[in-house]
């Protein structure tokens, strides 16, 4: 119990942590309650009102179309949130799998997984993104799923190497000597023990993968409008970067509001799950 | 006096049960089964750039209650064999062979499965660093839980209460409110304190103490070692205490076994061991003991090093450092041999010494403890 509280108590001391918590928690709020707050439709096309600057009527303005620019940044968060989250997940748990197997069991594991990784490392993930958007079309689920399998190997190759040390340190023998099994050793000793480099690098993929599905969007080859996303706001605008900035500036203030958010969150998660860490104030 | 000829003694010893002087040594003698046997125990590490020999055929026995200290010097082996009794020896490292009857089953003969039963259940260890031998990211009541839960099936509540009354047991103060704490919240004495509970727990039938005093300063020894002792008086527990330190173990082991070069080159009851050493390795670690007597005695050393592990053993291992060495123990290893004890008893478990000499040696060191007065009496 109170070991939980511990770690609110510490979490809860790291400011930028507790105000990305907020801004995040605004934020997904926002975009997942889009068809209500959302003042218009995202797809209807208002050719009476095309480029305006933020009005009373559009908060954000509207872009070639008309469209209401602020409508468009909460649903295009949907969409680039959930391939942020879900890939992140998916890259987090893929990755820290390979890893603890691999350190934990050594050998010819170890080499056979390393070896896959570096195959993984490998492949370049723009390319082959672009080459898969250009035979199937890209939904945000699909390419969330594909984005997370293109990234799991840094947290599988760090989770590695916090393990090779972690399963030499005494309390792993001090387990093994209590009669713990080589699965409750991994449970119980050493995944707690690298959840730091864990969800630091959980807290990175959220980020490059909203990065990745805005780049890929940038290209013309993300979700496909009139569906929007905060990267395919952004390739729309590029045009008008410079007559229009209110088309550029908000859509990526949600992208780098999203990741800095979860950037400090990922910061605050690694002190407060550091027990030592943890001041007695 | 039984002349020069000490009776040799297989490695392998005879299983019947064996005779013992009673505590009282009044009412002659009672028989007791070794809740741990150890026999011919042969662990070896095949690493890339050799075969390294660390352990090379030990036998020993530990009775209930009983306090049996295996003293050596860095890579004796002595820890080593700790672990092969456990079933713990780190790859590359595997037991050749040799038995490890634990209340009379060979445990190298048992599955993985059967042996993290008997681990924490039946015999459990307490090692050197206590600073690493927690968890750090769990709470010590958590740790404490693990083998109650693990080996006696008690729920999280109970466990918990268990737990406390543990930490209690062992001198942790407001053990209830503790139980949340986590390992860096403790000084170094509570966390072994802490080791010695969780190994505790299950009321294992032989404890296993690998330098658990090495890392704590001197006060702090002297309380474990205490607190150790009072616990096994109450529970009765046999212990195998691993060390380096002779002076330590005096004062509490009941049979000392020294280990040298992956042998045991000499084993006998406390007393005699320092009243009268039979080895010359044992002589000399004796010798090398600072004494409090005569501050300005010089500080004396055994010459040489150590043997090189990775040579499978032809002679004896101290040959090369041994002031009393002649041509046989160069081609014989020498096996333990009885040798008669101060007390007058002879027989397995008394003396035994792995020197072709022991005869020519006997006597105490001159070294500050007590015992002197049998000096000479068996030379």
């Amino acid at each position: 119990m109170s070991e939980r509280s511990g770690f609110w108590a510490e979490l809860s001391r790291h400011r930028l942590a507790l105000a990305s918590v907020v801004v995040l928690g605004v934020l997904s709020a926002a975009c997942l309650g889009a068809p209500l707050l959302a003042p218009y439709a995202f797809d209807a096309i208002d050719l009476s009102s095309i480029q305006q600057a933020p009005s009373e009527d559009h908060l954000m303005g509207t872009d070639d179309l008309g469209r209401d620019l602020f409508t468009r940044v909460l649903y295009g968060g949907r969409v680039s949130l959930l391939i942020g989250v879900l890939s992140a997940v998916l890259a987090t748990v893929l990755g820290s799998a390979v890893g603890v197997v691999a350190g934990f069991y050594g050998r010819a594991v170890d080499n056979v997984l390393m070896r896959m990784t570096d195959v993984a490392y490998a492949i370049p993930t723009l390319p082959l993104l672009i080459v898969l958007a250009s035979y199937t079309e890209a939904t945000a689920v699909s390419m969330a799923v594909v984005v997370g399998l293109l990234s799991w190997m840094t947290t599988a190759r760090v989770v590695r190497g916090e393990v090779l040390s972690l399963k030499e340190m005494a309390f792993v023998e001090a387990a093994r000597s209590l009669g713990a099994s080589s699965g409750r050793i991994i449970w119980r000793h050493l995944l707690p023990n690298a959840l730091g480099p864990i969800v630091v690098g959980a807290t990175l993929a959220v980020g490059n993968a909203i990065i990745l599905e805005s780049s890929l969007s940038f290209l013309g080859l993300g979700v496909q409008p009139p569906t929007p996303t905060w990267g395919n706001m952004l390739m729309d605008a590029q045009a008008t970067m410079a007559t229009k900035p209110w088309l550029t500036i908000f859509p990526g203030l949600a992208i780098l509001l999203t990741v800095l958010a979860v950037n400090f969150i990922g910061d605050g998660l690694q002190d407060a799950l550091d027990p030592s860490a943890r001041s007695s104030r | 006096m039984s002349g020069r000829t000490g009776r040799t003694e297989d490695a392998a010893r005879a299983s019947e049960p064996e005779v013992v002087a009673g505590a009282d040594g009044a009412g002659g003698s009672r028989t007791v089964e070794p809740v741990l046997s150890v026999r011919n125990l042969t662990t070896r590490f095949h690493t890339r750039s050799g075969t390294v020999h660390a352990v090379n055929g030990i036998s020993y026995e530990l009775r209930a209650g009983e306090t049996l200290a295996l003293v050596g010097e860095s890579g004796s082996g002595k820890s080593v064999s700790a672990l092969s009794v456990m079933g713990l020896v780190p790859p590359p490292g595997t037991i050749e062979h040799g038995q490890v009857l634990l209340n009379g089953r060979d445990l190298l003969q048992a599955s993985e499965r059967e042996r993290r039963d008997v681990r924490g259940r039946e015999v459990a260890m307490v090692f050197q660093d206590p600073m690493t031998s927690l968890n750090p990211v769990l709470t010590v009541g958590r740790q404490l839980a693990e083998p109650l839960r693990r080996h006696l099936g008690m729920g999280a509540r109970e466990a918990r209460a268990a737990s406390a009354a543990l930490m209690k047991r062992v001198g942790i103060p407001n053990p209830a409110d503790r139980l949340s704490d986590h390992p860096h919240q403790f000084s170094g004495g509570q966390r072994q304190r802490i080791m010695i509970a969780m190994a505790l727990a299950c009321r294992p039938s032989v404890l296993i103490a690998d330098e658990p005093t090495t890392a704590l300063d001197v006060t702090i020894q002297a309380q474990i070692v205490a607190l150790v002792r009072e616990l096994q008086d109450e529970m009765g527990m046999a212990i195998l205490w691993i060390t380096h330190d002779l002076a330590l173990v005096a004062g509490f082991a009941d049979r000392v076994a020294v280990m040298y070069g992956g042998t045991i080159v000499e084993e006998a009851g406390v007393g005699e061991l320092y009243a009268d050493p039979r080895h010359p390795y044992t002589r000399g670690l004796l010798a090398s003991l600072p004494r409090l007597d005569d501050p300005r005695a010089r500080l004396t050393s055994i010459e040489g090093r150590p043997p090189d592990l990775k040579a499978p053993p032809t002679s004896c291992p101290f040959a090369s450092r041994c002031d009393w060495a002649v041509d046989r123990c160069e081609k014989e290893v020498p096996p333990l041999m009885d040798v008669p004890s101060v007390s007058g008893r002879s027989g397995p478990g008394q003396h035994r010494s792995a020197c072709w000499r022991w005869d020519d040696l006997g006597g105490a060191v001159d070294a500050a403890f007590p015992g002197r007065a049998e000096a000479g009496e068996f030379a």
